[in-house]
């Protein structure tokens, strides 16, 4: 008999009001007889790997999808991949392909290093095998640590395409002096999305970029939490979010700036984009500013809703009609993110697969 | 090396007076909240039976109801220590002459009879629990429009009326301590607007809570119908005391087709003050509900005026301010439903937080299904007058509409070098830049009130600027 367990996940670091039920994710996790993935990571031979991860690290960092979540992958992880850069002359890239078949429970585990002045790019892509069936469910774990050295630079590519999925996607990272840790994230299927990073801006002048392109399919539910704590002197963060609801389809994105204390200068944005298709979808947007430094400019700007009057004219004035122009500027939402990814093959690959759906 | 500006917490002698009391003065029930205390406060105030069964359901959810555990800490609130009821022993009265001395004196020093000579259609006045005096202009009586306090009117001509509409928009359910309103509220006012008047000059109600360790629950109900117009303000203020004192007021405000209300809030509680005051707005097809709000005073406070858009083309419209200083922890903010069709909200708060205070700007925007058309934009500045003082700001949107267009902005940071430097370069002190430069951002409030109020909100902004640069 299979035992499932409940958690709360992507926990909003100041609670609002209970019944807008922004607060907090519930999920339902197999608390037993949980495996790895299938994967295969593509690297360099320079590329340092290995499976070892100290506890006292792993819990040093605060998770995006929070502690219960933390506490169970742990637990539940067979073992973690290392992939560490300590070459500064050699920028590295892993491609990680992460394949799963239905009716199973899976998570991996990875610590992602660059050291100083090193850089690191690693992508992640979760698919389901090609040997299983479609309209299988399946319920995948990953649980991400990344640590960016002083003027290093770490680029975490992640591309969801794998269908009636029910993704975990946990990331802690913690950035030293100057370093920059970047996140490109397209969610581009899935049932069940819960999505979580936080990010520690310990150094002076560290940054910190997430660009993020979804799109919600018929009763879909997508589930973010970004936080984002300043801590460095003139450290700065930036967040896009684009996305497209369609029908009965559910987001929540939950966006943190924090400001702590001594991180004079800081400065960060977060913004999100948010096409609605349908007026059977539910969108939810809680972007928080949080602050107890003087020294600092914060800012955030949300648009949700239905096409501009405007934008709908111009393309009206071009012979596209409403229904296509709502096509496009969709499409266009998520292909902005795509085209971010420097990997030209991969970038191609997933530039053709929106522009054919 | 730069210079830091140190900013004096606000002057507060203009509202710390206060007059020695003697406990003859004034019938009290005991400390603490039972059945009996609710009793013994509908029988002191003759209530009709469905209000004593309104009180006593209330204070059985009061019971079951947890302490929010989403703001704000109310720890040093013990309400077995709090007192509920405090009548002063006068009766109400329309004549001012008649007022005891020293509550006249006490509303003298506010201001508030000389506001009513020069520029309200009404005045309202309450000394602790009980309305102490109500009179408006024989003009806009002889209008049709009522204002008299909510114990005269539950026995009066609108009596029905009244129990159709009380604690139905916020009922004790709603939250802990509404259901602690809906046991022992007592005084608050009833404002009735008919069909196509327009209240040309405002109405006032003045809340004075003088004793120490009690409470305020005054519930204003308010009913603007089909095409009528009115502008109403409220005015609280406070002794300090060392015990904590706690204002649970609640106000409900039904605007009719095509009415405008528009409400407007200096609240400058003392800052041992909890003010947990509630406040929601029913619009109907074409009406206007317009908030003002200034909160500046209170320990603690949770203000949060939520506006409900059921009618077609019904509009919102927001503009507050707060400035939490030392020693206060001020979560205001708003609520706004769009459930009409082509329904707009239009929000604008700014928010200053110094000397240790801690601000929060929370508030939610929800476009229901079949909000066909829902427009919203929710403006929200913040300025940081220190590092170790708080500012949040905590947003939702919760959109299910897919012609909705909703926008939201907000922004945190300091009073800008650059903007100090050009006001010193043509010769106002440092000091003095910015204070002006914060008097500025605090102008989308004091450009909505009348002159004499602008003019009290900028002085209190005044005082709290009033300090040495070292």
């Amino acid at each position: 008999m299979e035992i499932f367990k409940e958690l709360k996940v992507n926990p909003l670091p100041v609670p609002t009001w209970h019944w807008l039920k922004v607060n907090d994710a519930d999920i339902k996790v197999l608390d037993e007889g949980v495996i790895s993935a299938n994967e295969s990571v593509i690297r360099s031979d320079k590329l340092r790997t290995g499976t070892s991860f100290a506890e006292d690290e792993y819990r040093s960092l605060e998770s995006g999808m929070g502690r219960e979540f933390s506490e169970y992958g742990y637990k539940v992880s067979a073992n973690t991949v290392s992939l560490s850069s300590d070459d500064p002359k050699q920028p590295e890239e892993a491609i990680i392909n992460l394949s799963y078949e239905g009716g199973r429970s899976y998570f991996n585990s990875y610590r992602i290093e660059a050291k100083d002045n090193c850089e690191l790019t690693v992508i992640m892509r979760y698919n389901k095998a090609c040997d299983s069936d479609p309209s299988s469910e399946f319920k995948a774990g990953t649980d991400t640590r990344v640590f960016v050295g002083k003027n290093a630079k770490v680029t975490l590519v992640q591309v969801e395409e794998a269908e009636n999925a029910e993704i975990y996607n946990n990331i802690a990272s913690y950035i030293e002096d100057g370093g920059s840790f970047e996140v490109i994230q397209l969610v581009l299927c899935g049932k069940k999305m819960y999505n979580g990073i936080a990010t520690d801006l310990m150094g002076k002048k560290s940054r910190h970029t997430i660009n993020t392109g979804y799109v919600g399919l018929p009763d879909s539910k997508l589930d973010f939490n970004y936080v984002a704590r300043h801590n460095g002197v003139e450290c700065t963060t930036d967040m896009n979010i684009n996305g497209v609801l369609h029908k009965k389809s559910e987001k929540c994105l939950r966006a943190t700036v924090d400001f702590i204390t001594g991180a004079r200068g800081a400065k960060g944005a977060e913004k999100e984009d948010v096409l609605l298709l349908d007026d059977n979808v539910i969108n939810k947007t809680v972007p928080l500013i949080l602050c107890t430094e003087e020294d600092v400019e914060g800012e955030h700007g949300a648009t949700i809703g239905k096409l501009s009057d405007e934008v709908l004219f111009y393309l009206n004035t071009r012979g596209i009609d409403k229904d296509l122009a709502y096509k496009l500027l969709a499409s266009g939402r998520i292909l902005t993110v795509a085209r971010m990814i420097e990997n030209e093959e991969i970038r191609n690959d997933l530039i053709s697969k929106i522009d054919a759906e | 090396m730069k210079e830091k500006t140190y900013i004096d917490d606000v002057d507060r002698n203009l509202y710390d007076f206060r007059y020695e009391e003697k406990d003859s003065d004034f019938y009290k029930v005991d400390k603490g909240l039972t059945p009996e205390i609710v009793r013994q406060i509908s029988k002191e105030k003759n209530d009709p039976e469905w209000m004593l069964d309104l009180r006593l359901k209330s204070l059985e959810v009061y019971n079951k109801l947890p302490v929010p555990d989403w703001g704000p800490s109310l720890d040093g609130l013990d309400l077995d220590n709090i007192v509920t009821y405090v009548k002063p022993k006068t009766a109400l009265t329309a004549k001012w002459s008649e007022v005891p001395n020293e509550i006249k004196e006490t509303f003298e020093k506010l201001g508030i009879p000389q506001a009513e000579r020069e520029s309200l259609a009404g005045v309202g006045a309450q000394y602790d629990s009980e309305v102490v005096y109500h009179n408006m202009r024989e003009e806009v009586s002889n209008l049709g429009v009522v204002y008299t306090d909510l114990e005269s009117a539950l026995h009066g001509e609108y009596a029905d009326l009244i129990k159709e509409k009380f604690m139905k928009l916020l009922p004790p359910e709603d939250h802990k301590f509404m259901a602690l309103h809906g046991a022992v509220w007592s005084g608050g006012s009833f404002v009735y607007v008919p069909k196509g008047v327009k209240v040309e000059i405002p109405l006032q109600s003045y809340f004075r809570l003088n004793a120490p360790g009690a409470g305020q629950f005054e519930h204003t109900l308010i009913i603007v119908e089909e095409g009528a117009d009115l502008h109403f303000i409220e005015g609280c203020s406070a002794p300090k005391y060392n015990i904590a004192n706690l204002h649970a007021g609640c106000v409900e405000l039904y605007v009719g087709k095509n009415a405008r209300l528009r409400y407007s809030t200096i609240e400058n509680w003392s800052k041992n003050m909890y003010n947990l005051n509630s406040k929601r707005a029913l619009v109907e097809d074409g009406g206007k509900m317009e908030w003002v709000s200034g909160s500046f005073g209170s320990h603690t406070g949770y203000l949060y005026p939520m506006t409900i858009l059921k009618g077609d083309n019904s509009k919102c419209e927001f503009t507050g301010i707060t400035f939490a200083g030392k020693g206060q922890n001020l979560d205001t903010g708003l609520k706004i439903v769009h459930s009409g069709k082509n329904t707009t909200s239009a929000v604008n708060t700014k928010s200053i937080s110094k000397s240790g205070g801690i601000g929060t700007m929370r508030s939610s925007v929800v476009v229901n299904p079949g909000a066909e058309g829902a427009e919203s934009t929710v403006d929200c500045a913040t300025l940081m007058l220190d590092d170790y003082s708080r500012s949040d700001t905590i947003p939702v949107m919760d959109i299910r509409t897919q012609s909705a267009d909703v926008g939201h902005e907000a922004k945190i940071g300091r009073i800008s070098d650059d903007a100090i430097f050009y006001l010193m370069s043509r010769g106002i002190s440092e000091e003095d830049a910015r204070a002006m430069i914060v008097s500025g951002f605090a102008d989308n409030v004091s450009k909505e009130l009348p002159l004499e109020y602008a003019i009290e909100m900028n002085n209190l902004i005044r005082l709290e600027m009033v300090g040495s640069i070292g």
